[in-house]
């Protein structure tokens, strides 16, 4: 069962999804009939359901690869996650989708995840403080 | 490590020395906070950035007590914690899985310790002696403990300046470092307008209302030059520049504590299409989320989901900056109007 990860905070606004991974910094927005389809999660089958929203939709060839894509994407990126059983909480989004953009596309902001990621561990002295290191301490002061 | 056997050691050894504490009240949105600092010139330096909030007549109790000390007021010098690396993410977020109720806030290349008991509401600042005070933290004093505490409440700090025309028109002015946030807001408080921040600001998401916090304002020598020359004179820290950005205190600032929002304006660095132009609201999340999520670590969802709410409520507006400040402020002008 295909679910949005539950570390991940996702919230729409006008009809488009922001997501964000809050332990790495990166945050992404996602428009389009993606987004349509996306908000049918949770769900088993992938190909299946991606069939049946093209049908339902009346969505074109192209439209089909983008969202197929997008959909590999957040796989690669751990957005959305495969998981055995089906999850307790689920989110619900209420889709105006004659207000959404009319092809799919997955941004990706990446602003602040170097910071978030760097290694902060360094040498310490012997009343077990950290010997100062002088690149580090400009880092701040926002 | 138990992080919280290390805050209770240190509390044990904080409380030892009351006595030689001096108490002042300084109210925070609608509540008040006991700050306890344990030497005078420690007090001079992080009251500087709030001493318009200070309190001789608090209506109510304090929900917050802040304990401010140096090591030179213990009986013994305060080691440092051992914390396991994995779990300490550069921005000082230690994920303490071993209690919802004590956080901690320690970067380990500072001096510098914050503590929180979450229970108690009673938080902790440590530094190992006045020279150990990083540049920017007096700027947004205790803004860490004030992010904690905020947590079981409405409030929530934003990175955002904030500026109103009569108290009836009110717009943050959220934006990453570098993006013109503080040039705005500090152009438009040169011309006349309220300021209410440039850096750090109180929001309480359920009334949609935004609270004073600092006087203080900090920028880029480059940008003083070109667009603030008169408050060149005005800074503090002169003789710091090369290392430190400009910070100015803001003078004669009028008590402000609560304004209604109006709306979000995000400023923009442009070379043309100048103007205040309604924007999607993913954008506005997008400018506030990370920024303060980054400098705010803990309990990112929390605040997450705070910043969504602020953003659903309020219109939100992308503000291309003309490069002249009449033409900036005439076009904030007549968009309050228009409003």
């Amino acid at each position: 069962m295909f679910y949005w990860k539950k570390s991940i905070a996702i919230e729409l606004f006008d009809n488009e999804f922001l997501l964000a991974n809050l332990d790495t910094g990166l945050y992404y927005t996602l428009k389009g009939p993606a987004v349509a389809f996306l908000s049918n999660l949770p769900f088993e089958d992938f190909d299946k359901e991606l069939g049946n929203f093209i049908e339902k939709n009346d969505t074109s060839k192209d439209e089909k690869l983008l969202i197929s894509n997008i959909w590999l994407e957040l796989i690669e990126q751990a957005l959305i996650a495969d998981y055995p059983s089906r999850p307790l909480n689920t989110h619900s989004f209420l889709i105006d989708e004659t207000k959404i953009a009319h092809h799919s596309n997955l941004t990706t902001y990446a602003d602040m995840k170097d910071l978030l990621l760097l290694d902060p561990i360094h040498e310490v002295d012997t009343e077990g403080w950290p010997k100062t290191n002088e690149t580090s301490s400009a880092k701040d002061g926002n | 490590m138990v992080i919280k056997e290390y805050f209770e050691d240190v509390y044990n050894r904080v409380i030892d020395q009351k006595d030689n504490y001096e108490k002042t009240t300084v109210a925070v949105g609608e509540h008040f906070a006991d700050i306890y600092t344990s030497d005078s010139a420690l007090k001079r330096v992080f009251f500087y950035s709030i001493a318009h909030l200070i309190t001789y007549n608090a209506l109510t109790l304090s929900s917050l007590t802040i304990y401010c000390i140096t090591d030179d007021i213990l009986e013994e010098r305060l080691k440092a914690p051992t914390l396991c690396a994995d779990e300490l993410s550069l921005n000082g977020n230690y994920n303490n899985s071993d209690s919802d109720r004590y956080f901690i806030f320690y970067q380990p290349w500072l001096h510098q310790i914050y503590l929180y008991d979450s229970l108690h509401n009673i938080a902790i600042y440590w530094v190992k002696g006045i020279n150990n005070i990083p540049w920017w933290e007096p700027t947004f004093s205790f803004r860490i403990i004030f992010h904690w505490w905020s947590l079981k409440t409405p409030y929530q700090l934003i990175h955002s300046g904030a500026i109103s025309k009569d108290g009836n028109k009110t717009f943050l002015f959220p934006a990453p470092s570098g993006s013109g946030k503080s040039t705005t807001t500090l152009q438009l408080w040169l011309s006349g307008f309220l300021y209410l921040g440039d850096d750090y600001i109180m929001i309480d998401v359920d009334k949609n209302i935004v609270y004073q916090l600092y006087s203080t304002a900090k920028v880029e020598t480059i940008t003083l030059e070109k667009f603030l020359p008169e408050l060149k004179e005005k800074i503090i820290n002169k003789n710091k520049l090369q290392e430190q950005k400009g910070i100015l205190h803001i003078e004669n600032l009028q008590k402000i504590y609560a304004l209604p929002i109006s709306g979000i304006i995000m400023p923009n660095i442009s070379s043309g299409n100048y103007g205040i132009f309604e924007c999607n609201k993913s954008a506005a999340q997008l400018a506030i989320a990370p920024t303060t999520l980054h400098h705010l670590p803990h309990n990112r969802d929390t605040s997450f989901r705070k910043i969504t709410k602020l953003v659903q409520t309020n219109k939100t507006y992308i503000w291309n900056l003309p490069p002249l400040r009449d033409t900036l402020v005439n076009q904030f002008s007549q968009f309050q109007v228009n409003e």
